[in-house]
């Protein structure tokens, strides 16, 4: 019996390249909960997150080969998510989603702060749980990303495949978006 | 209990997968498979860059050609006559390709990690840049423009380089061989309207000091009974006139 308990997921990625399916089964385990809470953020239907839960998984052990393991895993397996969920919306409201992103067409630069200490804070994550539901869909992913999976700026970016200035601005816009519906909620909070 | 209830369905959402996977019904792609898909995306990506440089080539040599560049040079009589004998459609479809360059090279990381408007200008700037230098440093174009006149070229080639020489808007210039110089004057073979006219400055007070017999001449100025009333005169390649038949 392996442990793969204390491989690292890149680890584990390495060894379902070379064969080992007990190794892939333990990603899935590991990033379900992680993949079902992001697909919330797109679908209501828990039926069918289950559904695009699986499709990801399958994508995934499909494409693994075109993983590199010198690099992290969750934002390549989140690029997937990304993927699977805009296309499932997409093919549900069969109306363009996220086409036009003016955001990403010119550079910005990036917002100076420390990326590690922002993501850590719990208090932040439930601040943000709060309001996320009254944030635009837009914002509400770069939220999920940067607050709740703690990916950095240019995992994010690598994620969305946009530029690392256009994930600094829309957090930066996400934020705005998230002290309005705090006001609504009349609640407020420093970001 | 909840928990209990996550457990079991993580775990049959893992089994489910592992049974795909032991029965055949997931494969993963190989290596190989990967590695031709990139290598394909690089050399899609490589055609379109090099049709985008060739087509801003072409734009290049049907200026140099047709002597149009000189216009540029004429004040506003000169590029009101220059916006209309550009090939506009050419450059269009330039910058549409640039485009469609730019949308292909966001599938690489290299890619989207810049404002697609960086990416887009930057490629159209290096087709154009390209182009020009092609044009310029290389003796393609005039080659190609022969081995089109002889009917050596494949289809698509052929229409490009016999399409390369443009008569140019008759009311306002006129290209042509200079069969004879006068004082004051010169007699202008124009093959556009298979006749010798006389070219006279537009300002009498001016003359023609460089105008040789058997040069190509791009002639700028009115028509008026046959005679041209020239504010400019500019030599331009011989090829741009077509071959004569014999």
């Amino acid at each position: 019996m392996q442990d793969f308990e204390t491989r690292t997921d890149e680890e584990l990625a390495r060894m379902t390249q070379e064969g080992n399916t007990a190794a892939f089964g333990t990603l899935v385990e590991r990033y379900e909960a992680r993949l079902s809470r992001y697909g919330h953020k797109f679908l209501s239907v828990e039926e069918d997150i289950e559904d695009m839960l699986q499709e990801i998984y399958i994508r995934a052990y499909r494409n693994i080969q075109s993983f590199d393991t010198k690099q992290r895993f969750s934002p390549w397996i989140y690029r997937i998510a990304h993927n699977t969920f805009v296309n499932e919306l997409r093919r549900k409201s069969r109306a363009p989603f996220f086409t036009v992103d003016f955001d990403s067409f010119l550079a910005h630069p990036l917002a100076a702060e420390k990326t590690e200490q922002a993501s850590e804070d719990r208090e932040m994550k439930e601040m943000v749980e709060k309001g996320l539901a009254n944030v635009p869909p837009k914002y509400r992913e770069v939220l999920i990303l940067f607050y709740q999976e703690e990916l950095s700026y240019q995992e994010i970016a690598d994620v969305l495949q946009v530029p690392l200035g256009t994930v600094s601005v829309r957090l930066k816009r996400a934020k705005e978006a998230l002290a309005k519906a705090y006001a609504t909620m009349n609640m407020s909070y420093e970001f | 209990m909840n928990s209990d209830h996550d457990t079991s369905a993580r775990t049959s959402i893992r089994d489910r997968i592992l049974a795909k996977i032991e029965h055949n019904e997931v494969r993963m792609h190989s290596r190989t498979y990967f590695a031709l898909k990139v290598s394909g995306a690089l050399a899609l990506a490589a055609l379109i860059l090099l049709i985008t440089v060739f087509i801003g080539n072409f734009v290049f040599f049907m200026l140099r050609i047709n002597g149009h560049g000189a216009l540029l040079s004429l004040g506003t009589h000169g590029w009101s006559i220059f916006l209309r004998v550009f090939p506009w459609w050419l450059l269009i479809t330039d910058i549409a390709l640039a485009a469609l360059l730019a949308w292909v090279v966001r599938h690489f990381q290299f890619g989207y990690r810049k404002p697609i408007i960086v990416v887009f200008l930057a490629l159209a700037a290096a087709a154009l840049a390209g182009g020009f230098a092609l044009d310029e440093g290389t003796p393609l174009n005039d080659r190609l423009l022969h081995e089109a006149d002889r009917g050596a070229l494949p289809f698509v080639l052929d229409d490009f380089y016999k399409g390369a020489r443009r008569a140019p808007p008759n009311d306002s210039a006129f290209r042509g061989t200079v069969v004879s110089v006068q004082q004051g004057s010169f007699s202008l073979a124009d093959p556009d309207f298979d006749d010798v006219r006389m070219v006279i400055p537009a300002d009498p007070s001016q003359s023609f000091s460089s105008v040789f017999i058997g040069e190509t001449v791009l002639v700028i100025g009115s028509e008026d009974r046959g005679v041209i009333h020239a504010v400019a005169v500019h030599q331009i390649d011989a090829d741009a006139l077509p071959p004569q038949d014999d």
